[in-house]
């Protein structure tokens, strides 16, 4: 077959008449064979016709490939009352396979644009039918009940949007009268299509529309009347199938008469209707702090719940205070909470705390018999998206928080302080400290020793090699020395 | 008390919260099951009520008795509102009344806080399991968590609920100690991180289960909450700023993981306590309070970003009414436009008023054809008007000069007073 010029219009006497049953399928069978025979658009003249027979789905082998986006807006398309549908869809399939292959991703197309002004318009009507459907129950057999509804489309979509009803009441028993269509479902099987019918042949009434009408009335604010809001989404033209309807202009009426008493009703009464109310919760806050034992662990990691020492307290979840056992012998302490243990209120719960584990038990220590905290309590992060990212804290955050820290240490007394991560070497031993440098040795002070190693966050941004885990534990190792050497003394 | 007095009370009670979403959850639907009821990602409104607002769920309380006291609420315990509570069985078969006839797409239930915070939620979660064990019910549940119960309620929530909300109310632990001193921050946000754990938790497992090579012994397991956690800010009943709202908003996204911040301009209530502002609510203020939210969620706009772009005459921290949020940025950062539609990136294409996430996609996708003319944007119906000082196109460069006009600003804002938004 010889190849015509899309543009080619010498021969526009011998139109094809095609005549199809308008549906998707049928035009899909058509259009399958027009191409085959190369047919170019402006040669045929589509001719719906209801007394033509169906397609079936798979009446054809012929596949021609088409992009999805063109198969999903057609078959909407081919739904839109306008008898112009069949030649629209046929332009746009002939183009894609004369050489516009992605003609679908030209937004500003003329055929493109026009078919997405039918999809979108089949689809608001589908999306408008699921809305604002309302079956009546009619009392049928056997104290059985069939759900019956009015509806009326602006375009032919009955068959197009019949799947969602039968998946939602999959176990009713079902009608959908509309002027063009109606559907019906018999609780199991396929869905079923009869004629148009009129609204007479639907029930006039359910008794629970006086519920639905009662609830309407009171779930709407009188004090924020947005009449245009309500009718772009709910256009007058569906007014005449809803129940609730009737009570619209009552309710805008009588809107700011309401609203005024309201206003002139406020009073300072406080006197209690629904009996005591509970403490507040700062109250028994206060209440469990004065009632654990003065001076304890228990009662500092209350207290630090209340902290506003600087601003961190306000976007974080929580205070996370220190863990472990108290005195301790080695204490750990590390820069900040993150976001896992912001959430959890526990130290080292997060992937930086996994890895520490698996560091302790390489170096032989055992963590639960090591008192573990922060030098700063509450996570400080920045906002970005659906994630938090971390952010060191300054020095006004590490001072504001220096007393917490102090006092566990003044707790726990541990004869091994480990710092973790340069924040809290420096907090403990003074800004000379370098991490890099000074990594794996022992500090004394003040009768204490201190043990200066990377934070384990560190290794996991680097990636976490064998080698540098490897030289975390044996920083560890040498705190586990110590402690051995100090029992020996 | 008949069924339809409690409902006229108790849907009232329930009016004050802003959340309408019946949307995505997971997929579900009755062709296997006994009962009613699907859930298929987009949410429907089923009707719309002449405040603009949507009616997609059967929103209701429990009860309205309640021993809390926040000033802002019809249900305070000193308000003079009359009081009801259904039992199980009347909101169970309501909702299924209500579902069958397609009146709704689900249940959104809350309460006043009776007897203590597990006996309240206990009762909502008689609710979801009965509609979910009994009746097989397959819509949209969304249940108000009670932030102060114990943790296996909320895991059992969790399992039935499609949604998970817990109101945050306002936007500083200070404001909250003042008109709702019952309220604690820091209950409410780690309620909210259990929820997110959970979530997290129950993805894990959903994600082993899909990677089995075989997927016998044990079912998929179930998702918790699988529509995720939501909440809502009072907006106008005390002084915060919007800059504080929108940092807390900020937080609470980046921190939760929540779906929506909902913000609810404060409005008049029966019996209102002397305490609050008896005022119009301030919608136009609430709508650019959206506006806000949706440039931080999906346009990458920072919450202080929003709010550093002065205007004049405005309350430090407060947005402009005249503008939105995303011209008024646009106005005050005049030397980051314009911006050429057929080179830049989609970050900054995102910053042009008048483009939404559609057209700036579909710019991208027409460009890797060919140039983007002016009149390829009119067909895309993006909105050109606005956007035409701040952009660059195939047959349209504008003038610099207007670009860094004063006039610029008045061409956006109608000489008029504002008028109230309708």
């Amino acid at each position: 077959m010889t190849q015509r010029s899309l543009f080619d219009d010498t021969d526009t006497n011998a139109l094809t008449a095609v005549r199809i049953h308008p549906d998707f399928s049928s035009w899909q069978q058509r259009a399958r064979q027009l191409l085959m025979d190369e047919v170019p658009p402006q040669r045929v003249l589509w001719q719906p016709d209801n007394t033509q027979k169906r397609a079936t789905a798979s009446s054809s082998v012929t596949a021609i490939r088409v992009p999805k986006s063109f198969l999903t807006q057609a078959s909407a398309a081919s739904c839109y009352r306008s008898d112009d549908r069949w030649a629209l869809l046929y332009q746009l399939l002939w183009r894609l396979t004369h050489g516009e292959k992605h003609l679908m991703q030209l937004a500003g197309d003329r055929h493109v644009i026009q078919l997405r002004n039918y999809a979108k318009a089949v689809s608001r009507d589908v999306h408008k039918m699921k809305a604002f459907v309302r079956f009546r129950a009619v009392d049928i057999a056997d104290g059985d009940q069939r759900y019956i509804a009015w509806f009326e489309p602006d375009h032919y979509i009955v068959e197009y949007a019949a799947g969602f009803f039968q998946r939602r009441f999959a176990n009713m028993c079902w009608s959908i009268l509309t002027p063009d269509c109606c559907a019906h479902w018999e609780g199991s099987g396929e869905v079923w299509f009869s004629e148009g019918a009129d609204k007479a042949s639907a029930p006039a009434d359910d008794a629970v529309e006086d519920t639905w009408r009662c609830y309407y009335r009171s779930i709407f604010n009188p004090a924020r009347v947005k009449i245009q809001a309500m009718m772009a989404e709910m256009p007058q033209k569906y007014w005449k199938n809803l129940p609730e309807s009737r009570l619209i202009p009552e309710l805008i009426r009588d809107a700011d008469k309401r609203v005024a008493i309201m206003a002139s009703d406020a009073k300072s009464s406080e006197r209690l209707h629904c009996g005591p109310r509970p403490a507040a919760p700062a109250q028994v806050l206060n209440e469990a702090i004065q009632q654990s034992e003065s001076g304890s662990i228990q009662q500092l990691a209350l207290a630090a719940h209340n902290c506003r020492n600087c601003s961190l307290w306000q976007p974080a979840t929580q205070t996370v205070f220190g863990e472990g056992p108290v005195p301790a012998r080695i204490m750990l302490i590390g820069e900040q909470p993150g976001d896992n243990e912001d959430l959890a209120g526990k130290p080292f719960v997060g992937p930086a705390g996994e890895l520490l584990n698996r560091a302790l038990a390489a170096a032989g220590l055992r963590r639960q018999e090591l008192y573990i905290t922060n030098t700063v309590k509450h996570f400080k992060f920045r906002a970005k998206g659906r994630r938090r990212l971390h952010e060191p804290p300054q020095e006004e955050e590490i001072n504001a928080c220096a007393p917490w820290l102090a006092a566990e240490i003044e707790q726990v007394q541990p004869s091994i302080i480990i710092c973790l991560g340069v924040t809290a070497a420096q907090a403990q031993l003074g800004t000379y400290v370098r991490v890099t440098r000074d990594r794996g040795k022992l500090f004394a002070l003040q009768g204490r020793h201190y043990l200066v190693t990377v934070h384990p966050a560190y290794l996991l941004r680097r990636g976490e090699s064998p080698q540098e885990f490897q030289r975390f534990v044996a920083d560890l190792q040498v705190a586990a020395g110590q402690l051995n050497s100090l029992d020996i003394r | 008390m008949k069924l339809i007095d409690k409902l006229a009370i108790l849907a009232d009670a329930a009016k004050y919260d802003a959340s309408c979403a019946s949307s995505g959850s997971q997929a579900k639907n009755s062709t296997k099951g006994r009962g009613v009821g699907s859930t298929e990602g987009m949410g429907i409104c089923h009707s719309y009520a002449p405040d603009g607002r949507c009616i997609s769920l059967l929103k209701v309380l429990f009860t309205n008795f309640c021993i809390y006291e926040c000033s802002y609420c019809v249900n305070r315990n000193s308000s003079n509102v009359r009081r009801a509570r259904f039992t199980v069985d009347e909101v169970v078969n309501l909702t299924l009344d209500f579902y069958k006839r397609n009146y709704i797409e689900g249940l959104f239930l809350s309460s006043g806080i009776i007897r203590n915070a597990d006996y309240t939620m206990e009762q909502l979660v008689a609710v979801a399991r009965e509609l979910r064990e009994t009746h097989d019910f397959r819509g949209y549940i969304h249940l108000k968590t009670i932030p102060e119960a114990d943790g296996e309620l909320l895991a059992a929530a969790g399992r039935y609920a499609d949604r998970l909300s817990i109101n945050i109310e306002l936007p500083t632990q200070q404001a909250l100690t003042e008109l709702a001193p019952e309220k604690d921050q820091r209950t409410i946000k780690l309620s909210m991180a259990r929820i997110r754990s959970r979530r997290e938790e129950s993805a894990a497992d959903q994600e082993a289960y899909r990677r089995q090579p075989r997927r016998s012994g044990k079912g998929k397991p179930s998702a918790f909450a699988p529509a995720g956690q939501s909440t809502q800010i009072i907006v106008g009943a005390e002084p915060s700023t919007d800059a504080q709202i929108l940092q807390t908003s900020s937080a609470l996204y980046a921190g939760y993981a929540l779906r929506r911040v909902y913000y609810s301009a404060f409005s008049p209530i029966p019996d209102a306590s002397m305490r609050l502002p008896a005022q119009q609510p301030p919608l136009l203020r609430e709508h650019r309070l959206y506006q806000a939210d949706w440039l931080m969620r999906f346009y990458g706009y920072a919450a202080d970003e929003i709010t550093q772009s002065p205007d004049p005459g405005m309350t430090p921290g407060m947005l402009s009414l005249a503008v939105d949020p995303k011209l008024g940025w646009a106005l005050a950062h005049r030397d980051f436009f314009p911006v050429d539609v057929n080179r830049d990136s989609r970050t900054r294409l995102l910053r042009i008023p008048g483009l939404g996430v559609k057209s700036v996609d579909r710019i991208l996708q027409v460009r890797r054809f060919q140039k983007v003319r002016l009149e390829d944007l009119v067909a895309m119906r993006a909105g050109v008007k606005k956007a035409m000082p701040f952009i660059v196109c195939a047959n349209h460069h504008p003038s610099l000069i207007e670009l860094d006009s004063d006039k610029l600003r008045a061409r956006y804002t109608p000489p008029a007073q504002q008028l109230p938004l309708l």
